[in-house]
């Protein structure tokens, strides 16, 4: 009897074992960035996600911008009632570290601000989103660090890919992991660029230094799609949340893919678009995003979390649940 | 009354959160929201002088906020005005503004007044943006008491106030019908301030019940005619498709109002001028519309074609789009597109000549003429250009005095006379001198010879002394044109603005001279001007000039501040000793140190070019001499020192030396502002591979490998730690 036991005490070890050492599937977080002024998801958006996994949300909550003086530009958002971990998102224009007089006194009103927003809820990190530049560098980052220390919880922020680059000159922000934007690519005012938003070429000439950056990334994948208006081949505006269906009417004439002359003056979207505008589309499609996701596994290796920009019915509906699936697991 | 400051910016920002921040309009390089290179007259436009809507500025915020400080202050001033008068003009503007705006006790007599106010002001913290809110009940019964109130006044300048204090709280707590069938405004029937904001809160409240377009009219009209709610009429204006756009025009009883409706749709930020300019014409050519969209056009081609003629501002804006050129080019190419599409128009315009007044249309499309001719030389075709109204006249003279700069070769003392004329002119007739004298110091300078460098020197630099390019002999003659007795008017012009901006007393002309004498090392007479100085705060410099430290720029705030006269004799006595002993170490190193910093990249640059450069990248012609002079004794103090120590840091030295030599050979201008750009990094890699840049940075790690300071240098040298990761 005894005999038996130790075999079968033997087996179970060398069957847990054999177990531990199988390559084990990584479950990989699927979450979105809200990015509307007041938060609400539609009764599809909250089952997409649920049949996702989706646990986090990551919302903005404030723009912080500088025009003539410093504006805070609030969202609504209910921290409370939600069943989503929420993740405040802060973005903050460029050039406010670069007009800000008195940068303390900047940093104080922006802590208190977000403890107001963020006060009796269960905000376990915080996320900033600016695009700095090698002139703020040493004012965001002297922020980041203070913010970090007086919110007591965890700090985030967005990395552009020229900062994974060249981040031995851009530096690399005092938080505590970043998450890689890998969008807006090409330049949105260029009336030669194809897609300013996903373009796997021009996102390959900075697949350089991932090995050595110091931070843990999160990626942030596109799903969101936009118009953008050209008027004798100047950028004038950018339609957003356009989806291509709307522009395959008599009001427009295709030149390419992606490219439409408007034919009469008319509104479109709630503006005045007038005669021989032009509309390129932009979007980012299954297969981009694939390529994308495959190139960027190559990178990294250790990717736990993917942020599909951004939570809107339409682009649910436009990438499909089975393709998002698809896109995550390759990071698998 | 601090409500009305409260509700407008609960306002502003619900039209911010929907409105502005709802579309992004682009900006392109020529964006401008000042008044540059203005050559029209905002009086040609009659009825409609707003600047916020005839400047160019793409930028929403941008416009938002200018108009909407005009419209806080004259809504202020208004207010004060009316209540002033109420009072009889018993108390001054000051007092009354203080008991309406800071709670100062005034015995003003009238008991109403005195109710009205405390009502407004109890009845403030109902609408305020933050705190607790009042239960419903409470408004209700605040709405009653008001109404009460409003019903025992006699005073229907009272009555209209209470008016607006219940119009306001039913609109707060969403009785937008009640708000919108108001009839106090027609039943009191007088002509109020306060009747602009029952206007707007009547177009809001339409706004609020879905009535976009009924709002969008009355928005509309609030626009047209209202002095304190203007950019809330504009801002608040919103269409959002071909129905609405028809129910609109539907709705309006007049051609007047239908180019209303176009203007303002004329006036957002991504609309298409020329296209709204067709649709005023063909429903009224004398809309006074037309000419303010016409004039808003041509004022965004006028900027982009005379910043570019003008040799200051063509160099402020190439370098301004220089990692953008291809954006350049694009606007340029727009530009030519929207002439020739504009100049058609106003062709057909001209031809039709339905317009009573085509002064302006004549005189854009001469403008358009200018603008489409690279030679103006052709351009002399005026005749069309007639009037004798004082306005058009001086138009049309500015018009012409600017032709003859652009088509000018050289200039003369006839020449001279004639600007300072014309600009004398245009001052006497309130438009134009501004803009004519930027054209002129813009093509000017480049005309005189070498004797006539004062002119050019004052006229390339805005009437001021350009420190940093400053030449002795330059201003030597600048003295000698201030005291020159028999002027021409352009030479007054020229020193009479060089004056205006300040002159130079007695103590910054000591300075001037005597910093123009360290420049050519004429140390003693630098010294004995400087010592004639009565404010010596003028000679202390933040950095010692002597110091050197691990950071490209050696800045470090001197514990014990020196000044420019212990420079000197420190400055005098190293250089002594080292240029005749090559073997004593400090005295070289020091004098190494001492040139290092008097470059554009060292810590005390001002001391020869009264200025401190931004970012130590930024050079220019005196460094290449400066950083060989440096290179060169820090080389006689390396040779000679025996101290390993000593030799690290002298070799680091060198190593910055090496740096800055290599990028101002290779001409590199350095900018930090475009990231993406990396040109920095990508010239360091170049100056590594191709130039084999590294040398000293190479010495120091092979030979001094063991010393403190190369330790140092490891841990806090980005540079050094980059060059040893690519080389």
């Amino acid at each position: 009897m005894n005999k038996m036991i130790k075999k079968a005490l033997l087996f179970i070890t060398v069957f847990l074992t054999i177990l531990y050492f199988l390559p084990q599937k990584k479950e990989i977080q699927t979450n979105f960035y809200f990015w509307e002024n007041s938060f609400k998801l539609t009764h599809f958006e909250n089952q997409f996600l649920q049949k996702l996994k989706t646990k986090k949300l990551y919302i903005k909550f404030f723009d912080i911008s500088y025009q003539k003086s410093l504006e805070f530009i609030p969202t609504t958002v209910n921290t409370k009632k939600n069943s989503y971990e929420i993740i405040p998102v802060i973005y903050i224009e460029n050039q406010v570290f670069l007009k800000i007089q008195n940068l303390d006194s900047f940093i104080s009103t922006t802590t208190k601000k977000i403890k107001q927003r963020i006060k009796n809820s269960d905000i376990k990190e915080i996320q900033f989103d600016c695009d700095w530049s090698l002139k703020t560098k040493k004012n965001y980052f002297y922020f980041l660090k203070k913010l970090k220390k007086s919110l007591k919880i965890k700090t985030s922020a967005t990395i552009r890919l020229h900062q994974i680059k060249y981040y031995q000159k851009t530096g690399v922000p005092p938080i505590d992991f970043g998450v890689l934007m890998y969008y807006n690519m090409e330049s949105i005012s260029d009336y030669e660029s194809k897609n300013s938003i996903l373009n796997n070429q021009i996102a390959k000439k900075y697949h350089y230094n991932f090995d050595s950056y110091p931070l843990k990334l999160k990626i942030a994948l596109p799903i969101y799609s936009q118009g953008v208006l050209f008027r004798y081949e100047e950028i004038v505006q950018i339609i957003e949340g356009i989806e291509k269906k709307e522009l395959l009417t008599s009001n427009f004439e295709p030149l390419s893919n992606n490219r439409f002359k408007v034919l009469k003056s008319h509104y479109f979207k709630a503006r005045y678009i007038y005669k021989d505008d032009i509309i390129r589309f932009e979007n980012s499609d299954f297969r981009d995003l694939k390529e994308a996701s495959e190139n960027l596994n190559k990178l990294l290796s250790d990717v736990e979390e993917v942020i599909f920009y951004r939570v809107e019915e339409k682009f649910l509906k436009g990438i499909g649940y089975e393709n998002l699936q698809n896109i995550v697991e390759c990071f698998n | 009354m601090k409500i009305y400051k409260i509700l407008l910016s609960v306002l502003i920002s619900a039209i911010f959160s929907l409105e502005v921040l709802g579309c992004a309009y682009m900006s392109s390089p020529f964006d401008v929201s000042n008044d540059e290179f203005n050559f029209l007259d905002k009086r040609l436009v009659e009825g409609f002088d707003d600047e916020s809507f005839l400047t160019i500025s793409n930028s929403k915020h941008g416009k938002y906020w200018d108009r909407e400080y005009k419209d806080s202050k004259e809504l202020r001033e208004e207010n004060i005005d009316e209540w002033y008068n109420f009072l009889e003009q018993k108390f001054t503007k000051k007092d009354v503004e203080e008991w309406i705006y800071r709670k100062k006790n005034l015995d003003i007599g009238k008991k109403e007044a005195v109710k009205y106010m405390a009502m407004a002001k109890k009845y403030q913290k109902y609408v305020r943006s933050w705190g607790k809110k009042p239960k419903k009940a409470e408004v209700k019964k605040a709405i009653e008491i008001l109404d009460s109130e409003y019903k025992k006044s006699n005073s229907k300048f009272i009555k209209l106030r209470y008016s607006f204090l219940i119009l306001r709280l039913k609109h707060y707590y969403g009785f937008y019908k009640e708000v919108t069938t108001q009839t106090y405004t027609k039943d009191l029937n007088i002509k109020s301030v306060v009747s602009e904001w029952i206007d707007s809160l009547v177009a809001g409240a339409e706004k609020k019940l879905k009535n976009r377009v009924k709002a969008s009219y009355l928005f509309a009209k609030i626009f047209q005619n209202s002095k304190t709610k203007t950019h809330i009429g504009f801002y608040d204006f919103s269409i959002k498709n071909d129905m609405e756009w028809n129910e609109l025009m539907d709705m309006c009883q007049n051609s007047d109002e239908k180019t209303l409706m176009y203007a303002i749709r004329g006036l957002q930020g991504g609309a298409n001028g020329i296209e709204e300019l067709e649709n005023i014409y063909k429903i009224d050519p004398d809309s006074k519309w037309f000419n303010v969209i016409l004039f808003r056009e041509i004022k965004k081609l006028q900027y982009q074609y005379f910043a570019f003629k003008n040799e200051l501002t063509k160099f402020n804006l190439e370098y301004n789009v220089k990692y953008e050129n291809k954006k350049l080019q694009t606007t340029l190419k727009a530009n030519s597109l929207k002439i020739a599409n504009l100049k058609k128009i106003l062709e057909i315009v001209i031809k039709d000549d339905k317009k009573k007044n085509l002064f302006l249309t004549k005189l854009a499309s001469n403008y358009l003429n200018i603008f489409q001719n690279n030679d103006t030389t052709k351009i002399q075709d005026f005749t069309s250009l007639k009037s004798n109204n004082e306005i058009e006249k001086n138009q049309i003279k500015l018009l012409l005095a600017m032709l003859d700069l652009l088509n000018l070769k050289t200039v003369d003392e006839n020449i001279e006379i004639k600007i300072g004329d014309n600009y004398n002119s245009f001052l006497k007739n309130g438009f134009g001198s501004k803009n004519y004298l930027e054209l002129v110091r813009g093509l000017l300078p480049k005309m005189y010879d070498k004797d006539n460098s004062a002119k050019s020197h004052l006229l390339q630099n805005n009437f001021e002394l350009s420190l940093p390019t400053l030449k002795k002999d330059e201003y030597l003659k600048i003295k000698k044109l201030e005291s020159k007795q028999n002027k021409n008017s352009f030479e007054k012009l020229i020193i009479s603005k060089y004056q205006e901006l300040g002159g130079l007393k007695k103590d910054k002309k000591l300075y001037i001279e005597g910093i123009l004498n360290l420049k050519d090392e004429n140390f003693k007479q630098a010294k004995e001007l400087f010592t004639k100085i009565d404010d010596k705060k003028m000679l202390i410099l933040q950095y010692n000039p002597f110091n050197a430290t691990k950071s490209g720029t050696n800045r470090k705030n001197a514990k014990r501040k020196t000044n420019l006269i212990k420079f000197i004799d420190t400055f005098t006595t190293v250089k002594g000793i080292a240029t005749k002993d090559p073997s004593a170490v400090m005295d070289n190193y020091l004098l190494a140190n001492a040139y290092y910093n008097l470059s554009s990249f060292g810590n005390s640059p001002m001391i020869t070019r009264f200025y401190r450069a931004t970012s130590g990248n930024s050079y220019d012609e005196f460094d290449e001499e400066l950083i060989q002079k440096a290179i060169k004794y820090y080389k006689n103090a390396l040779e000679n020192t025996k101290k390993s120590e000593f030799k690290a840091k002298i070799t680091y030295m060198l190593a910055k030396c090496e740096y800055k030599n290599l990028i101002i050979k290779e001409k590199i201008e350095l900018d930090y502002s475009n990231p993406d750009d990396m040109k920095e990094m990508s010239e360091f890699n170049k100056y590594v591979k191709t130039y084999g840049y590294g040398k000293y940075f190479d010495k120091i790690k092979k030979d001094y490998k063991d010393t403190k300071y190369y330790k140092e240098v490891i841990k806090e040298c980005g540079t050094y730690n980059y060059y040893q990761k690519i080389k």
